[in-house]
């Protein structure tokens, strides 16, 4: 028998994973520094690969999950240090923050994808 | 295994059915566990622990269970039904909505002995572990209480209302990942007796709640307060250690422990 | 078997246990043993006060404290114990506030106190601020702080150890013989001292304010060794019960104004203590309550009054009153800032016990013969303070300071004694007692006997008796005790048997059960929480004394008659 997931649980299940997420990201974007070591032209066909519409659909997540950690990351230092009675006050926030990611991604979403139609459109 | 039960109504009329489905263990009989199912005729307003001891006394007499003052004030029955940490008699059986099954297993996190009943061992030794109690001046004859502020009294009330029932400790992910995690029962009790301005020994606690299965294991999840029956900020408590352990201890103790002796009555 | 020796053996881990454990120099071995674990014990639902006469809000004293409590127990209350704990009263306060009890606090930093039932300043003029409280939660507190300190001295605990016998050679007490629930095995506690703290027995009724645990345990195995039971007719009803569950509402609640109606939205407490109107004491209010029932002005003709607590504003309750806020919340559904809160009376306390002296010492015969090596304190002894009636918030005075007390004597006779050699048939009443259970077929499950006693109980033996109803009610439970014989449990492992711990609290209820019952039914007078509709009146000629019950086995039990210490208060009529 499982125990349920709440607001609270859910943040730093999301929390966990986008961490985790992050830290990927980030090997294999060091790791794509060692392009710029083996030549000019090496780095630029690995530069075209973030132009793939795989990619571009990749980095909505990894701003989505950035935005979270973050988030929820200010989030925590404010309950934890707001002195404020926790429990729903925990909660409000925990929506705030789902309802400020969402509103912070739609640029960057717009930005990301538009090409992506436009190579359709055109 | 399944059981339909026919129970006497208390109020003498049947509102309706309901599955409880409970998980059992018993190493003398099986080593796994296994859940049993009940089906009940019940009313919204049935507390769940009347149902667990109707089920011992007339279905299942091995079914082991805790229980004492039945009204929420001594913390025996706590346990998980339908998912949450709970105590079994503050639970009704309308508080599970809609007609599933409602589920009630053991405190998780901790070694099960018995169907519901667990271990409280290493429970009560994280608690034992931060020193919760009062070092205070010795009481010498003739004199009176130490004096305290209302609002310093205020500052610990949530905290004193901890039946110890480890509701809190057992809903924490950050224990169930890490038993050595001292978990929120015990960093509340820590709460408590740093806070206590009457408290000599504070700087012990401290030092004891700073390390590295300490209060920073805390992750601000919040199932803790949840959970709480006393309906305790626990996460709140819980992130006044931490505030404790950055800034060290801000009591303005307004009397600083005046002593006042018995004869001063007419000041 | 398994066989421990120690200095001094507490059995009950309540306020009075503990309180006697923090008595005890740490130089002797103590272990402690509770069915539960110590902080889950009954005292933590106490909770609105203990009392002592601080006066950090009025002028107060010992004295008016001591009037209070000897007027309240209708005079039955022995007057130099009850002088010796109101005397002991302020310094017991102050000793649990420095060990680290938090109490609700005055402008000025002193202890915050509030009026209770039946306490009064200047021979019962008016009522007086006298109760010492943490919010609500008092007893609550004075448990944990006693663990706490408990802890702090590293004292040995035995927990979920059921105590099932007590072994005595000789008029000394050697020890005790308990039963590890976990495993089932029977451990010996081999010790120079044993202090019963084991509490009362209020689930002998059905409607109880008690715990499930309360089942007289203590008292039923001094009983069936020959020692006698005090008083055990006085049982007191709380007249604040919250209907139907019977959950415990403070006095508190009244001492903070709430006040109590019945139907036609009339304070009727009026009529009935004039000068302290809803602040009587809790026999003449359940009494009341009862009365008005009786009269047709219940709430809605049914068997409920109302108590009122909507005046007193939210906040005030947020306040003062959490606890009792949230149990009309949490069982009722009901907003006391709102509406009225359905109360009835509730079995509360027992008055009656092992009697014992005012060192804790028990008693085992009118002339005060004492039973060497053996301690009560807390609602199991009789010492006696609370007489016929206890009044509200000196349960927890009489378990702070008659359990030091027990404590320090346990300690100076175990300092002073050895260990007496344990007899050869020690334990041998209680294993064969668990193997006839064990080896029963076909007989009467445990919760079948259980709950026709709780019955009868409440039917014959509460708040109003009577002749006719406690003889159908005598001759119903000698045949539940005949039933008893054959009970049979279906739980045979020794693996947390819970049934098996059942069927020997059922018998300890049988017992205490039998006490009370025939107690009250030799017992022709009405005084304090004993009321008797064929016998109104107070009879001080014939009744003015304490009965000591002693079981005689497979018969009704014999009497006693013991004295009652008087001498600084004179003997009145009690009116308020």
């Amino acid at each position: 028998m499982r125990y349920s997931i709440k607001e609270g649980m859910l943040s730093w299940l999301l929390h966990r994973l986008t961490g985790i997420g992050i830290f990927i990201f980030l090997i294999i974007h060091v790791m794509g520094a060692i392009y710029l070591k083996i030549g000019p032209e090496e780095w630029n066909h690995h530069v075209e690969l973030f132009n793939t519409p795989f990619f571009r659909v990749a980095e909505v997540g990894l701003m989505g999950a950035i935005l979270w950690h973050g988030l929820n990351g200010l989030r925590i230092i404010i309950i934890d240090f707001s002195g404020i009675r926790t429990s729903h006050f925990a909660k409000f926030l925990f929506w705030i923050i789902v309802f400020l990611t969402i509103l912070l991604m739609l640029p960057g979403t717009y930005i990301l994808l538009k090409p992506l139609f436009e190579g359709v459109a055109g | 295994m399944s059981i339909l039960v026919n129970l006497r109504s208390r109020q003498g009329f049947i509102e309706m059915l309901r599955v409880f489905r409970i998980q059992r263990f018993n190493p003398e009989r099986e080593p796994n566990q296994w859940v049993d199912e009940y089906t009940l005729e019940v009313n919204e307003d049935d507390k769940i622990l009347d149902i667990l001891l109707k089920i011992r006394d007339e279905v299942d007499t091995t079914l082991g269970f805790r229980a004492s003052c039945a009204h929420g004030v001594c913390g025996s029955d706590g346990m998980m039904i339908d998912g949450l940490n709970r105590l079994a008699c503050q639970t009704f059986v309308g508080d599970v909505p809609g007609r599933k099954p409602i589920n009630i297993a053991p405190l998780k996190g901790v070694p099960v002995e018995k169907d519901l009943i667990v271990d409280m061992d290493p429970l009560l030794d994280k608690v034992k572990s931060v020193n919760p109690w009062v070092v205070a001046k010795e009481h010498k004859a003739g004199e009176r209480e130490l004096l305290m502020s209302q609002e310093d009294f205020e500052k610990i009330e949530d905290m004193t209302k901890c039946i110890w029932c480890s509701c809190c400790t057992t809903s924490c992910p950050s224990l169930w990942s890490d038993s050595d995690y001292l978990g929120p029962q015990a960093l509340v009790m820590a709460a408590r007796f740093i806070l206590d301005t009457r408290n000599e020994d504070a700087e012990k606690i401290i030092e004891k709640v700073g390390g590295l299965d300490g209060v920073f294991r805390c992750h601000t999840i919040g199932n803790c307060t949840d959970a709480c029956p006393r309906d305790i900020d626990v996460t709140g408590a819980i992130a006044a250690v931490k505030k404790v352990l950055l800034q060290g201890i801000d009591n303005e103790d307004k009397f600083s422990n005046i002593v006042w002796e018995k004869g001063d009555e007419k000041e | 078997m398994n066989k421990h020796q120690y200095d001094v053996i507490v059995i009950g881990a309540g306020g009075a246990g503990l309180s006697a454990v923090a008595a005890i120099p740490k130089g002797l071995k103590v272990a402690v043993l509770s069915k539960l674990f110590p902080f889950r014990s009954h005292t933590g639902a106490a909770q609105g006060g203990i009392s002592a006469a601080l006066g950090n809000l009025e002028e107060d004293n010992p004295l008016w404290h001591a009037y209070d409590t000897v007027k309240g127990s209708d005079y039955l209350g022995d007057q130099d114990a009850i002088i010796q704990m109101c005397n002991d009263a302020p310094d017991a306060i102050f000793d649990l506030e420095r060990k680290g009890l938090p109490f609700s606090r005055l402008g000025n930093g002193k202890i915050s106190q509030r009026p209770f039932g039946g306490h009064t300043k200047n021979w019962g003029e008016s009522p007086v601020r006298r109760a010492c409280h943490s919010a609500d939660r008092t007893g609550h507190m004075i448990l944990h702080t006693l663990y706490q300190q408990a802890l702090r001295r590293e004292t040995n605990f035995f927990d979920e150890f059921q105590v099932v016998e007590i072994i005595t050679k000789d008029n000394s007490c050697c020890g005790v013989v308990a039963v590890k629930l976990s495993t089932g095995e029977r451990h010996v506690f081999h010790s120079k001292s044993v202090i019963l703290a084991t509490g009362g027995y209020g689930r002998c009724f059905k409607v109880t304010s008690n715990a499930l645990s309360l089942t007289g345990d203590g008292m039923a195995i001094c009983y069936q060794k020959g020692i006698p039971l005090q008083d055990m007719e006085f049982v007191q009803f709380h007249p604040t019960g919250l209907h139907p569950l019977g959950i415990l509402i403070t006095e508190g609640a009244r001492g903070e104004g709430g006040i109590l109606v019945n139907s036609r939205g009339e304070r009727f407490m009026e009529r009935y203590a004039p000068s302290i109107k809803d602040l009587a004491p809790r026999d003449i209010v359940s009494r009341s309550i009862y009365e008005e029932i009786k009269a047709g002005r219940g709430i809605d003709a049914k068997d409920f009054v109302h108590l009122d607590l909507t005046h007193l504003g939210r906040k005030l309750l947020d306040e003062k009153l959490p606890d009792v806020t949230g149990f009309a919340r949490t069982y009722l559904n009901i907003e006391p800032a709102d509406e009225p809160i359905p109360v009835k009376p509730t079995t509360h306390y027992a008055m009656g016990g092992i009697p014992t002296d005012v060192d804790g010492r028990v008693i085992i015969d009118p002339d005060g013969s004492i039973m060497h090596g053996l301690y009560a304190s807390g609602e199991c002894a009789c010492v006696s303070v609370h007489g016929a009636n206890r009044l509200g918030t000196n349960s927890l005075l009489d378990l702070v300071v008659f359990g030091k007390r027990a404590g320090q004597h346990a300690s100076i006779y175990s300092e002073s004694s050895k260990l007496s050699e344990l007899p050869s048939d020690a334990g041998y009443d209680s294993e064969s007692f668990l193997q006839q259970v064990r080896s029963n077929t076909r007989g009467p499950k445990v919760y079948e006997i259980r709950e026709k006693m709780q019955e009868i109980m409440m039917d014959y033996c509460s708040v109003f008796r009577n002749e006719e109803g406690m003889k159908k009610c005598a001759s119903l439970l000698s045949e539940l005790r005949e039933d008893f014989q054959k009970v049979t449990i279906s739980d045979k492992s020794n693996f947390y048997n819970y049934e098996m711990m059942a069927a020997f609290e059922l018998s300890c209820m049988l017992d205490v059960s039998e006490a009370t019952l025939h107690g009250a039914m030799l017992r022709k007078e009405s005084r304090g929480a004993h009321s008797r509709e064929d016998y109104p009146d107070r009879n001080d000629q014939d009744w003015l004394k304490h009965t000591l019950c002693y079981q005689e086995k497979g018969n009704d039990p014999t009497f006693k008659f013991k004295n009652v210490n008087l001498g600084k208060f004179e003997v009145k009529a009690r009116v308020y």
